[in-house]
């Protein structure tokens, strides 16, 4: 009895290796979405609140500004699912709105700051020396200042428009960026291929472009899918404090401060809701993040 | 090990002059001109102010002089220990600096002790029992901690006081040397919320340190010899293990500065980060660019400590 399935396993093991080389990217996804129960929760969270914001006016039975002074602190009910604020405005329409902004800024400064965080990471871990050593010190000295205490000296300087917000929020992703890829790319530049391509006598951009860069490709998007939630909670929290999007422009930060810290005995679900929403929004990238770094890092696996 | 000490310390020098120079630029040149700032966007917006206004508010904050002058006047300042004067109520930026830097400190010694009571035993556990139910639920718990933003958890903890105990956040605050009773009151749910957070990371930190060790050649040995598993743990894991994590767990008031900041606001206690709000509410620069440079440098000062903590620790760092 136990012979057979002895060599039935050694015949088994190279089979499997074969298999998942010849897999298309569909099953592939589906093997994975099968294997990492949590990441597909992420995923499924992530992709629940893209669809939310994207289709908000379709949603939101109420507009996100009407004021209905009838209603005011209204608890939440058939109509009003999430209840009513301050103002008597729809709670849920405005967490459904809210969203929108929270995707935006984070999608934005997250490929802002991973994005030039990349650039200037393959650079400077291809070319190594002064330069490096350089870049290694602004990063540094970039990383210094905790991630809302720089997002808010942007903001103290340049406003607090939409644009310099996303702004501010890059900034803070930006040396992590840098730092990620710069280590991958000085790895990479040791590798055969690179050699090869070098002995050939490739010029350094084409070495970077078509043999550097696509590898990091891994990295640079489990950076990515990790500062997506971190951007989220600092826009957030800049709103919460009031130095953020500003009314009426409804964010998940804003809806939870000033007045409505004052209900928070009498009319809790003004509080609750949109800091649910913001804590699952991150929680799924988190979740999605994990998986996709499992995924992507075997190395990493289980830590 | 001197020759590395001097080299991580000569690496200090031109990285807080880089954060001086960051911070000084940030200010002074993007967002144009500040004395309209003063004299229209500040206080009363209805207020007529002349070019000759402009010019007397300039000259007297010596914006009139080239950027360059300005920041050399500013550094000169800074190294002599003068920090400059608030704008906004002309008080010294030092004077109003002091108190708050003690409150900001106890506050984030507490959360950082706090943290540590929950994280360290629990990573221990869950790296003991690996893949186990109890492994899974403290990585699912801090995870979900680490996504809710800190501020909500705050005022979830204050509903959750109110309607328990009847406990508000107290309007005015009490010294830690006059009252210190009250002022424990004050700073144990704050600093209940920053170290819930920080205890997460520190978690995983302590998990994977211990399950590091675990997997040593001489824990194998200790099990060949047949030492009890609890001999094993305790002297030859835990040892080995923690002592990185503890040495990093006290650095970590520092890396707490930006959630206290917002914490300091929920549960409206006096500290640095409240300061910092305010000054960048009424664009009080002198403020601002103090108390920054201020968190750069003990952070940066921080980062050396950690750096050539690690390299006493552990001789290979020295040479790499």
């Amino acid at each position: 009895m136990t012979l057979p399935n002895i060599a039935r396993q050694r015949d088994e093991t190279p089979d499997v290796t074969l298999e998942r080389r010849r897999m298309s990217f569909a099953r592939m996804t589906l093997h994975h979405l099968r294997t990492k129960p949590l990441g597909t929760a992420g995923l499924l969270m992530v992709l629940t609140i893209t669809v939310v914001a994207i289709f908000a006016p379709a949603i939101a039975p109420f507009d996100y500004q009407a004021q209905n002074y009838e209603a005011v602190r209204s608890a939440p009910n058939s109509t009003q699912l999430f209840g009513t604020d301050q103002f008597g405005r729809d709670v849920f329409s405005r967490v459904v709105y809210g969203a929108r902004i929270s995707l935006i800024v984070g999608f934005f400064s997250v490929l802002a700051g991973t994005g030039v965080g990349a650039v200037i990471g393959l650079f400077s871990g291809y070319f190594m020396g002064k330069t490096d050593a350089v870049i290694q010190r602004l990063v540094d000295m970039w990383m210094s200042l905790p991630d809302l205490i720089l997002a808010l000296v942007f903001v103290a300087a340049l406003g607090n428009s939409i644009p310099n917000i996303i702004l501010a929020i890059g900034a803070t992703i930006l040396p992590r960026g840098v730092r990620v890829i710069r280590s991958s790319t000085i790895s990479l530049r040791e590798t055969d291929y690179v050699m090869a391509a070098r002995a050939i006598g490739s010029s350094d951009m084409r070495i970077i472009l078509r043999h550097i860069a696509p590898n990091t490709m891994a990295p640079f998007l489990i950076i990515m899918s990790s500062m997506f939630g971190t951007a989220i909670l600092t826009e957030a929290g800049l709103s919460f404090l009031g130095l953020g999007i500003s009314e009426p422009t409804p964010s998940w930060g804003r809806m939870l401060t000033g007045q409505a810290a004052q209900y928070l005995s009498t009319a809790p679900w003004i509080l609750v809701f949109p800091g649910l929403a913001i804590s699952v929004t991150v929680l799924g990238f988190a979740f999605a993040g994990d998986a996709l770094r499992d995924i992507l890092d075997p190395r990493q696996r289980g830590r | 090990m001197r020759a590395y000490i001097l080299r991580r310390m000569a690496l200090f020098i031109p990285t807080a002059f880089g954060v001086s120079v960051f911070i000084f630029l940030m200010l002074h040149v993007i967002p144009g001109d500040y004395a309209t700032t003063l004299l229209l966007g500040g206080r009363d917006r209805a207020l007529v102010a002349t070019e000759e206004d402009f010019a007397r508010v300039r000259n007297q904050l010596g914006l009139d002089k080239p950027l360059h002058m300005q920041y050399v006047t500013w550094a000169g300042k800074l190294l002599r220990g003068d920090l400059g004067i608030s704008w906004i109520n002309r008080q010294p930026v030092l004077e109003r600096m002091l108190p708050r830097i003690a409150v900001s400190a106890q506050l984030g010694l507490m959360a950082v002790l706090i943290a540590s009571i929950i994280a360290i035993p629990g990573g221990v556990i869950a790296a003991v029992r690996q893949d186990t139910f109890f492994d899974y639920v403290l990585r699912f718990v801090s995870m979900i901690f680490e996504s809710m933003p800190n501020f909500w958890i705050g005022l979830l903890l204050i509903v959750g006081l109110l309607t328990m105990f009847d406990w508000i956040p107290p309007i005015s605050y009490a010294n830690l040397w006059e009252d210190p009773w009250d002022n424990l009151m004050i700073l144990i749910f704050p600093a209940m919320v920053v170290g819930a957070r920080s205890s997460a990371g520190m978690l995983r930190m302590t998990r994977s340190s211990v399950l590091e060790a675990l997997r040593e050649d001489y824990v194998r040995t200790a099990e060949a010899k047949g030492l009890y598993r609890s001999r094993i743990l305790f002297i030859h894991v835990l040892r080995n293990a923690l002592l990185p994590v503890v040495t990093l767990a006290g650095f970590e008031v520092v890396f707490l500065m930006g959630g206290q900041v917002v914490i300091e606001q929920v549960f409206n206690i006096p500290g640095l980060g409240n300061l910092f709000i305010q000054a960048v509410g009424s664009r009080d620069f002198p403020v601002i660019q103090a108390i920054v440079m201020f968190i750069a440098c003990v952070v940066l000062i921080a980062n050396l400590l950690v750096d050539l903590m690690y390299a006493w620790l552990d001789p290979r760092i020295r040479y790499t």
